[in-house]
């Protein structure tokens, strides 16, 4: 019975990663949606929220402050470049290509990453979990049988990345639908003239739709930190993986982009897991094999596949 | 108009001309400076290893002078920073040898930028002294190209005695994918058999993966006794916190790469009971005082120190061994790179990873007593019997 416990394991472990590229694909998401531009510094955000949890609660910088004023801190820091990352988008003239926003943005990318390999040091830096207090290793088999026949231990940590994800996708579903700004946001999505035809100050809402992603994006950071451990350079590697969750989603699909990143996440593990030893080395390269698979059989996405059968059989 | 003007010119070259001159004769005082080049990762992936060493001959070059220089000449380092690049290391070492005329080389911090250098040093027939564990680096020896920091081979040899003693006879290695990784993969696959120690697991992971459990997981399923990782941070911090996550309780061992104070902050609860080989700056204290290097340990920690208020590492060590020996042999050589180079190759010298004795087949001088056994408790390092 080893492997269905093993399995499960991976599955937790998986789904934890997976709850971070999710979110950074939301990130793609929200912004793409309102602007067409592919935020490659979306990565960036989420080494800004894990650097920033670490600055503030270790030794080297002198202060111990609690997690509770921390994160907030950092993911209200990371909002504010969000929110500069987007005025300077707004700045060129308006007919300026995606492609050439897209540029800017690869270069942001540079940008804030030597900036933090500075402020920071080049070294991975440990970032306190929320709560220190591991849960004991839950049995699956208890329920129904007085044995341990399928122990998994989870870390608290990996309960707050999932947690958390989950109550991003309940705020955000209710932003877009209940608020008036998040309506306008996709009025915007839809039809950027029409919006501004009805008094929607377009380029305010893109502003606020990079503040916005940049948040989230920090607080994936902050929360996947104290498991993965934090460094300036972590930004990169998360951006690709949330933006191939975004693109196998079908870019500006909210839903898409939540169910691949989790995907990948626990593909990644259950891959690393699976598969024989030589190729636990690979497993970066796996969320790249999918997207490129993807790309081939649906180049709109998984979604866009299914969809695509339900028209025709309509 | 102009005639004014080419007077004006003359006027400033003659100026420059004068000042040119003063300075060779202000020098003349004493003896013209020995120039050695130092290139070391200081920015990119080896960073953490080139930063100290760099501090540490910058330190060196310091005290050298102010103690009035090697048989009266003044040192001078040419500082150079490769990016932990190979193919920049190449160039960096090239302009060092072409445009600065170096008499010999300190570094590279690692074994990829040193071995990509090593044809250019060979060519140019300019001693290197390289701060990397690689084992490639000086087997086959090569005429010119020296190391100080303990080759891979003996901290594995240490490692396997301590298994061998302790009679854990089962194990199980996570080793991580880059030259140091696999390097040390290959010393315990071979040097286990003679031992009697059992691998019956091998795992891998990628240099900057964030989650070891599924490798974990397959151990766990093993009848390994103790869990032998061979990696640099952040890898091997998040095997050990993965491992005790996971309820593998057996004996972890890990490599000198984990020879620093971030690993028991990245690794936290979970350092604690982690067993590795160091060199013997990190115990000096609990060293016996007729230990020869005791004295040269202290001395330097205390300089390093004060200089820049933190605690040096072994990496600045391998940075002091490497400046120390071309030094020692600058004093009987001097500026001669042939007469510096025999000279090294019959050197000893004790310095911070232990007493060297080079030799013309063994161009690193050390054995694998240069290492102590090291245990983590309490959040600091104790040394073993």
């Amino acid at each position: 019975m080893g492997w269905i416990s093993n399995t499960l394991q991976s599955l937790i472990s998986g789904i934890a990663v997976g709850s971070t590229y999710a979110i950074v694909a939301l990130g793609f998401t929200i912004i793409f949606s309102s602007t067409e531009v592919v935020n490659f510094a979306q990565g960036e955000f989420v080494m800004i929220g894990a650097m920033i949890s670490y600055w503030l609660t270790y030794d080297d910088f002198g202060l111990r402050w609690p997690l509770y004023v921390v994160v907030p801190i950092a993911v209200a820091v990371s909002a504010v470049v969000g929110l500069l990352l987007g005025w300077v988008l707004m700045r060129p003239r308006k007919d300026a290509s995606p492609i050439s926003l897209i540029i800017i943005t690869v270069g942001a990318s540079v940008l804030l990453q030597g900036i933090a390999g500075n402020q920071w040091g080049k070294d991975a830096v440990p970032v306190p979990p929320f709560t220190a207090v591991d849960p004991p290793p839950l049995d699956l088999g208890a329920i129904f049988h007085n044995g341990s026949l399928f122990p998994v231990s989870v870390q608290s940590q990996q309960l707050w990345v999932m947690g958390l994800m989950v109550l991003l996708v309940i705020g955000l579903t209710l932003f877009f639908n209940k608020t008036m700004v998040g309506k306008a946001l996709r009025a915007v999505a839809v039809n950027k003239h029409g919006a501004r035809l009805v008094g929607i100050n377009v380029s305010r809402l893109v502003m606020g739709a990079f503040a916005l992603s940049a948040a989230m994006g920090a607080l994936a950071g902050a929360a996947i930190a104290p498991i993965s451990t934090g460094n300036y350079a972590m930004g990169a590697m998360m951006g690709l993986k949330g933006f191939a969750a975004a693109i196998v989603g079908g870019l500006g699909n909210f839903t898409g982009s939540i169910v691949a990143g989790v995907l990948l996440g626990v593909l990644e593990t259950c891959g690393a897991g699976f598969l024989p030893p030589e190729f636990a080395q690979y497993k970066d390269a796996f969320a790249f094999i999918i997207l490129l698979l993807v790309l081939f059989i649906s180049p709109n996405g998984i979604f866009a596949l299914w969809r695509r059968k339900k028209a025709v059989r309509a | 108009m102009r005639t004014s003007l080419l007077v004006a010119l003359l006027a400033v070259f003659a100026v420059g001309a004068l000042w040119l001159g003063t300075l060779p004769a202000a020098q003349a005082a004493s003896k013209a400076p020995y120039v050695i080049g130092a290139v070391f990762d200081v920015t990119g992936t080896g960073a953490p290893l080139g930063t100290p060493e760099r501090d540490t001959v910058l330190l060196l070059e310091k005290q050298i002078n102010a103690a009035g220089g090697i048989n009266g000449h003044p040192l001078k380092v040419v500082m150079a920073d490769n990016a932990s690049d190979e193919a920049q290391s190449v160039m960096t070492v090239k302009r060092l040898i072409e445009q600065d005329k170096v008499l010999a080389i300190i570094g590279p911090s690692q074994t990829g930028t040193t071995l990509s250098a090593a044809g250019t040093v060979e060519a140019a027939h300019v001693p290197m002294i390289s701060c990397a564990a690689g084992v490639k680096i000086v087997d086959p020896v090569k005429p010119y190209i020296f190391k100080t920091a303990q080759s891979d081979v003996h901290a594995v040899a240490k490692v396997l005695d301590y298994l061998k003693v302790n009679k854990l006879h089962d194990i199980a290695i996570i080793t991580v994918t880059n030259a140091f990784g696999e390097s040390g993969k290959g010393q315990l696959l071979a040097q286990a058999k003679g031992m009697g120690i059992n691998i019956v697991a091998a795992e891998t992971f990628g240099a900057t993966d964030t989650d070891m459990q599924p490798q974990l997981i397959r151990i766990r399923g093993t009848k390994a006794q103790a869990i032998v990782c061979w990696g640099t941070n952040p890898g091997p911090a998040l095997v050990a916190k993965n491992a005790r996550q996971l309820g593998l309780k057996g004996l972890i061992i890990m490599s000198h790469g984990i020879a620093n104070h971030k690993f028991i902050e990245l690794a936290g609860a979970a350092a604690e009971g982690v067993v590795f080989p160091a060199g013997k700056l990190l115990v000096r204290d609990d060293l016996a005082n007729t230990e020869k290097q005791k004295t040269v340990l202290k001395n330097y920690a205390a300089a390093f120190s004060a200089e820049y208020k933190h605690e040096p590492d072994t990496f600045g060590g391998h940075a002091y061994d490497a400046m120390m020996v071309v030094v020692q042999a600058l004093k009987t050589a001097g500026d001669d790179r042939a007469k510096l180079r025999a000279t090294i190759e019959h050197l000893s010298y004790t310095g911070i990873s232990g007493t060297f004795h080079f030799s013309p087949t063994d161009h690193n001088g050390l054995t694998k007593d240069s290492f102590a056994m090291v245990v983590i408790r309490g959040g600091k390092w104790v040394p073993l019997k």
